[in-house]
C-alpha cells in the first residue's frame, strides 16, 4: 500500500524527495565542482602572477602574503599554476567522458538491441579489452603517438569504452525488455527512432551519473600520465606535471607546491564520485 | 462458421521448442472478422507464445499465421512490411505500469503512432485523432498532457488501449488486458473493450487464465495445457460443460459460493 | 437467490461473545509522514480474529488491507505513527519487547503475494527451512530436518527429503509457496497473515494452496487473516469478511451474507462488478472513478460516497460510523433502509 501511495504522489513530491536525497555532502560536491569549473574557465585570468615565469633565487620559497601557497622548484608562484592548471587537468577528462560515453552507449545499444550473435561479439571484445588497463594503452599510445595531452585523451577514451559498454548494456537490456519498446517495435518505429526516442531518455541519468564517476578517474589518470611525463609536458601548468615536477621538494622538506595539487586531484575527483553516486541512487528511488 | 464469412487471424499447425523443450506443438485455431476468441491456459501453457509469434516478436517455429488474408509466418522484411502488419494486428500487455514510456505524455505517444501510419496527416488532423481516440477510450484531452506516472492504473490501460487502436489493426490481441487491474477498473475496461468491438468491428484474441473474463468477453475458447490445444469450442459450451478432465479441473478451481477446492491432481 | 435473501442471515459469530480473541484491533489508525504532512493510511480499525478461524480482509489497491496486516506483524515503514490497540491474547503489542516480542514473532506468521522476494534464493530449501528451526527453537539439525520433512508432508509435499536440496529457483511458484507456509508453521504459530498469498499463481495452483490452508486451519487451529482482492475467494475460504476501502472497514459480515446479501453498497458494487464465470452479462456494473486510497479519501463524508449510486445529501455531511446491522457491521446510513427496498424487491418479484 505504501507503493500505491508513492505512485500517486505528485510529480512535485518526487522531485523534492530527489533533490533531498542529494544530502549535504552531495551538495558540498557541486559546490567544490562548481568552483573547479570556474576556475577552469578563468584561472589563467584569475592567476596573479605568469603561471611560467619563475626566478631561481625564488625556488622552494614557503607561504607568504605575496605568494600563499609559496613558490615551486623553478621560484614560480604555485598558486597561480594551481588556478591557470585547472584547465588542462579538467579539460583532457571532459573530453575522455565524453568520447567514452559515446563509444560506450553505441555499443551497448548495438548489443542490447540486436541481442544473439552481434552481443556475443560485442560483450566479448569488451572483455578482451578490459583486461588492459587504461594507463598501459596510453603508456603504448604515447610510445607510438609521442607523448602529450591527445594520446592520453584518446587512448583513456578507448580504455574506458569498455566499462561504460559493459554497464549500459545491462541498463540498455533491462530497459529493452519492457513491453513499451515491444509496443513501439510492433507498430513498425526504426530502431534508431525507438533507440532516439525511448531507450536513451529513459537511461540517460545512468549515463549521466557514470560519466560523473568516470571524470574523477580520469582527472586521476591524465594526472599520473602527466606524472610519468606521458601526458602533458611541462613547463604547462597542470595538476599532474606540478606533482611530478615538485616531487624533489618532499625530500627536501617542502612538500607544499606537491601537496597543494595532489589535494587539488583528490578534491575535484572524490567531489565527482559522490555526485555520481547520489545521481545513481536518485535514478534507482525513481520508479 | 462458414467460409463465406471472412476470417480474421488464423494459425495452422503452430509450433515452437526452446532447445528440448516443446513450447507450443501443432495449434491451429481461426477467428471470423468482428469475432472474439479467448486462449486459456495456466502457466507454461505456450499461450504467450503464440501471442507472440502472431506478433513478430518470436520467431514461428512450425505452421503458418496469416493475419487480414496475408501470410506473418515469416519475419517481415522491411519498416514497410512491418507497419503495414501493425494496421492488421496490435496488442495490450498486461501490466499497465511497463507498457508505458515513463518519459513519454500520453498525446505525445498517440501522435507519433497517429503519424507514423498516416505521413500525410496535417498537424491539426493530427491533433484531432489523437483526441478523438483519447475520447474513445474514456480519457479526458488533459489525460493526453499527463506523464504515465501521474495517472492511475486503469487510465494507463485506456491509454495502451488508446494506442493499440491507433493504427486502426482488425485485430487486437489482448494478453491478461484485464488481470493487473483493480476489480472495480477491471469492469469498466471490460465495458469498454465489448463497446470497441461493437463500434469499430474488431477482432479480439484475449489471452487469459480468468475463465469469468474469457465468458464476459469471447464466443469461442482454445483451451491449453503444455503447449497442446486439449479443447476448444464456444465458451459458453466450454464453461458449462467441459469435455476435457483439465479443463474440468479448471473450472472447479475458480472459487465461488459453496466452493470446495479440488484435491490435488 | 431470494431464498437466501429471507433466511435469517447471522452474520457475527455469537460465539464472539464466548471465546475471547486471539487478535483484536481496536481503533487502529495509522499515518505516516509524506513531505511534512500527516497522512493516514490507516482509519479506526477495528477487527477481531477468534481462534481457529479465518477471516478474510477484501480491498482494492490504497484500501490499507496489507498496511493492517503490516501493523499488526510491527512492521510499519519509519516514521509510521499508530494510534489505538493491538491486542494479542489479550497483551498490548506494542509494548512487547525482548523476549515477549520474539515469542510473538513466533506465534504470528506471515506468508505473502511473492515467495521468491521473501525466500534467499542462493540457499538450499533444507538450509533455509532448518535455520528457522535451530535458530528460533534451538533444535538440533538433525531433529529439526525431520521436522522440516513432516512439515512438507503437512502441505502436500510428500517428496519433502528430496527437495530439501533443491533450491527456489527449481520449484515452481505453487510449490515454493507451499514451501513459504510450511516454513512459517515451524514455529508453530498461532496466526497466520496472508498478504495476497495466491494472486501470483495460478488457478489450479490457487485452488491447491487454499485447500491446504483450509486444511490448516482445521488441523492445528491456525487463525487466518486472509488479505485478497478477490471478493468471492475471501467468501469461499474465510468464516467472516471484512471489506476494506479508503483506509477503513466499511463492512464486515459473515462470509456467506457477505456474498448474498451485501450490506454496503460498495460490498454489493464490488461483487456485481466482477464478472460471472456462469453468465455472461450484457453489460458488466462497473464502479465509476477509481478507488481511492486513504490520504484520498474524505475526512468528513463517506470515503465511498463520491463513487456511490446511492448518495444522498445526508452521505456527504458527516463520516458515518460502523454500526452493527443483520448481525454484521456496516459504515453506511442507509445501508438499512436499501436493504428493506431490496427485500420489498425480493417479495414482488416471488
Amino acid at each position: 500500500m505504501t507503493a500505491v501511495i508513492t505512485a500517486e504522489a505528485s510529480a512535485g513530491k518526487l522531485t523534492r524527495a530527489r533533490s533531498s536525497r542529494l544530502g549535504i555532502p552531495g551538495v558540498v560536491a557541486v559546490v567544490v565542482l562548481v568552483l573547479a569549473v570556474a576556475a577552469a574557465i578563468a584561472g589563467p585570468y584569475l592567476a596573479p602572477y605568469d603561471p611560467s615565469a619563475g626566478s631561481p633565487s625564488g625556488a622552494w620559497l614557503g607561504p607568504s602574503s605575496g605568494h600563499l601557497l609559496g613558490q615551486d622548484v623553478q621560484g614560480r608562484d604555485v598558486a597561480s599554476r594551481l588556478l591557470a592548471g585547472a584547465r588542462s587537468s579538467m579539460l583532457g577528462p571532459l573530453i575522455v567522458v565524453v568520447l567514452s560515453l559515446v563509444m560506450g552507449s553505441v555499443l551497448a545499444l548495438l548489443a542490447a538491441w540486436r541481442r544473439g550473435v552481434v552481443d556475443s561479439i560485442i560483450s566479448s571484445t569488451m572483455d578482451i579489452l578490459f583486461a588492459f588497463p587504461g594507463i598501459l594503452l596510453a603508456a603504448l599510445a604515447a610510445a607510438v603517438l609521442d607523448a602529450g595531452l591527445w594520446p592520453a585523451v584518446i587512448a583513456l577514451s578507448v580504455a574506458y569504452t569498455p566499462y561504460v559498454a559493459r554497464l549500459l548494456r545491462g541498463v540498455f537490456l533491462r530497459e529493452r525488455e519492457l513491453p513499451y519498446v515491444a509496443a513501439a517495435e510492433i507498430q513498425g518505429f526504426s530502431a534508431i527512432t525507438i533507440c532516439l526516442r525511448h531507450l536513451i531518455p529513459n537511461v540517460l541519468p545512468v549515463m549521466v551519473a557514470q560519466g560523473t564517476l568516470l571524470f574523477g578517474y580520469a582527472v586521476l589518470d591524465i594526472a599520473i600520465l602527466s606524472y610519468l611525463g606521458l601526458g602533458i609536458q611541462p613547463p604547462s601548468p597542470d595538476w599532474g606535471v606540478m606533482v611530478s615536477e615538485n616531487q624533489s621538494g618532499v625530500l627536501q622538506s617542502y612538500p607544499l607546491p606537491v601537496l597543494s595539487a595532489g589535494c587539488c586531484v583528490v578534491v575535484v575527483v572524490v567531489a565527482m564520485n559522490i555526485l555520481g553516486e547520489r545521481l545513481l541512487g536518485a535514478k534507482d528511488n525513481e520508479r | 462458421m462458414t467460409r463465406a464469412e471472412a476470417v480474421a487471424l488464423e494459425v495452422a499447425g503452430l509450433g515452437k521448442t526452446y532447445g528440448d523443450v516443446v513450447a507450443v506443438d501443432d495449434v491451429s485455431f481461426s477467428i471470423p472478422v468482428g469475432g472474439s476468441m479467448a486462449l486459456v491456459g495456466e502457466s507454461g501453457s505456450g499461450k504467450t507464445t503464440i501471442a507472440k509469434m502472431i506478433m513478430g516478436l518470436e520467431r514461428v517455429g512450425a505452421g503458418t499465421v496469416h493475419a487480414c488474408g496475408r501470410d506473418r509466418t515469416n519475419p517481415a522484411r522491411s519498416l514497410e512490411e512491418r507497419r503495414r502488419r501493425a494496421r492488421e494486428v496490435q496488442i495490450v500487455f498486461q501490466d499497465p505500469y511497463s507498457s508505458l514510456d515513463p518519459h513519454q505524455t500520453i498525446a505525445d505517444m498517440l501522435s507519433a503512432v497517429v503519424r507514423l501510419h498516416h505521413r500525410s496527416l496535417s498537424a491539426a488532423d493530427c491533433r484531432d485523432r489523437v483526441a478523438q481516440l483519447l475520447d474513445m477510450v474514456g480519457l479526458h484531452e488533459r489525460h493526453g498532457q499527463a506523464l504515465p506516472r501521474g495517472m492511475s492504473g486503469g487510465q494507463r490501460q485506456r491509454a495502451a488501449i488508446a494506442r493499440a487502436l491507433a493504427a486502426e489493426p482488425q485485430i487486437v490481441i489482448l494478453d491478461e488486458s484485464v488481470a493487473a487491474l483493480d476489480v472495480s477498473i477491471q469492469a469498466q475496461v471490460l465495458n469498454l473493450l465489448a463497446d470497441l468491438r461493437d463500434r469499430l468491428n474488431v477482432t479480439y484474441l484475449l489471452i487469459s487464465h480468468d475463465l469469468a473474463v474469457v465468458r464476459q468477453l469471447t464466443d469461442t475458447a482454445v483451451v491449453m495445457r503444455q503447449g497442446v490445444v486439449v479443447e476448444s469450442g464456444s465458451t459458453g459450451q466450454i464453461l458449462d460443460s467441459p469435455q476435457h478432465p483439465y479443463t474440468q479441473h479448471l473450472r472447479a478451481s475458480v472459487p465461488g459460493p459453496g466452493w470446495v477446492p479440488p484435491r490435488r491432481a | 437467490m431470494t431464498d437466501l435473501l429471507d433466511s435469517d442471515v447471522d452474520a457475527t459469530p455469537s460465539r464472539l461473545g464466548e471465546v475471547r480473541p486471539l487478535l483484536e484491533l481496536q481503533s487502529l489508525s495509522v499515518a505516516i509522514d509524506v513531505g511534512g504532512v500527516e497522512q493516514p493510511i490507516l482509519r479506526d480499525v477495528s477487527l477481531s480474529i477468534l481462534p481457529g478461524e479465518a477471516l478474510g480482509l477484501v480491498g482494492e489497491s490504497g484500501s490499507g488491507k496489507s498496511m493492517t496486516a503490516k501493523a499488526i506483524d510491527r512492521l510499519l515503514p519509519d516514521g509510521a505513527r499508530q494510534s489505538g490497540t493491538i491486542l494479542f491474547d489479550g497483551q498490548d503489542v506494542s509494548a512487547l519487547s525482548g523476549a515477549a516480542l520474539r515469542s510473538y514473532r513466533s506465534d504470528v506468521a506471515m506468508i505473502f503475494q511473492d515467495p521468491r522476494v521473501a525466500i534467499n534464493p542462493v540457499r538450499s530449501i533444507g538450509d533455509f527451512m532448518t535455520e528457522i528451526m535451530v535458530g528460533n527453537r534451538r533444535m538440533r539439525p538433525r531433529a529439526a530436518l525431520d521436522s522440516v520433512v513432516e512439515m512438507l508432508g503437512r502441505v502436500g509435499i510428500s517428496d519433502g527429503r528430496r527437495r530439501l536440496d533443491q533450491y527456489p529457483h527449481e520449484l515452481s511458484g505453487g510449490l515454493l509457496q507451499r514451501v513459504m507456509i510450511a516454513s512459517t508453521l515451524l514455529t508453530q504459530p498461532r496466526l497466520l497473515l496472508a498478504d495476497e498469498p495466491t494472486t501470483a499463481l495460478d488457478v489450479s495452483t490457487q485452488a491447491e494452496v487454499i485447500g491446504i490452508l483450509s486444511e490448516l486451519q482445521q488441523d492445528l487451529d491456525l487463525a487466518i487473516l486472509f488479505i485478497t482482492h478477490d471478493l468471492e475467494l475471501a467468501s469461499a475460504f474465510c468464516d467472516r469478511t471484512a471489506v476494506m476501502y479508503g483506509g477503513e472497514v466499511l463492512e464486515m459480515a459473515a462470509s456467506t451474507a457477505l456474498q448474498d446479501d451485501p450490506l454496503h453498497p460498495y460490498s454489493a458494487a464490488l461483487g456485481a462488478a466482477r464478472p460471472r464465470l456462469n453468465e455472461r452479462r450484457a453489460r458488466l456494473d462497473a464502479i465509476p472513478g477509481r478507488p481511492l486510497s486513504a490520504v484520498e479519501a474524505p475526512r468528513d463524508a463517506c470515503s465511498f460516497a463520491a463513487r456511490c449510486r446511492h448518495r444522498v445529501d445526508e452521505c456527504v455531511a458527516a463520516h458515518p460510523d460502523l454500526r452493527p446491522l443483520e448481525g454484521g457491521l456496516v459504515r453506511c446510513i442507509r445501508a438499512g433502509e436499501l436493504r428493506a427496498a431490496r427485500k420489498e424487491v425480493g417479495h414482488d418479484a416471488r
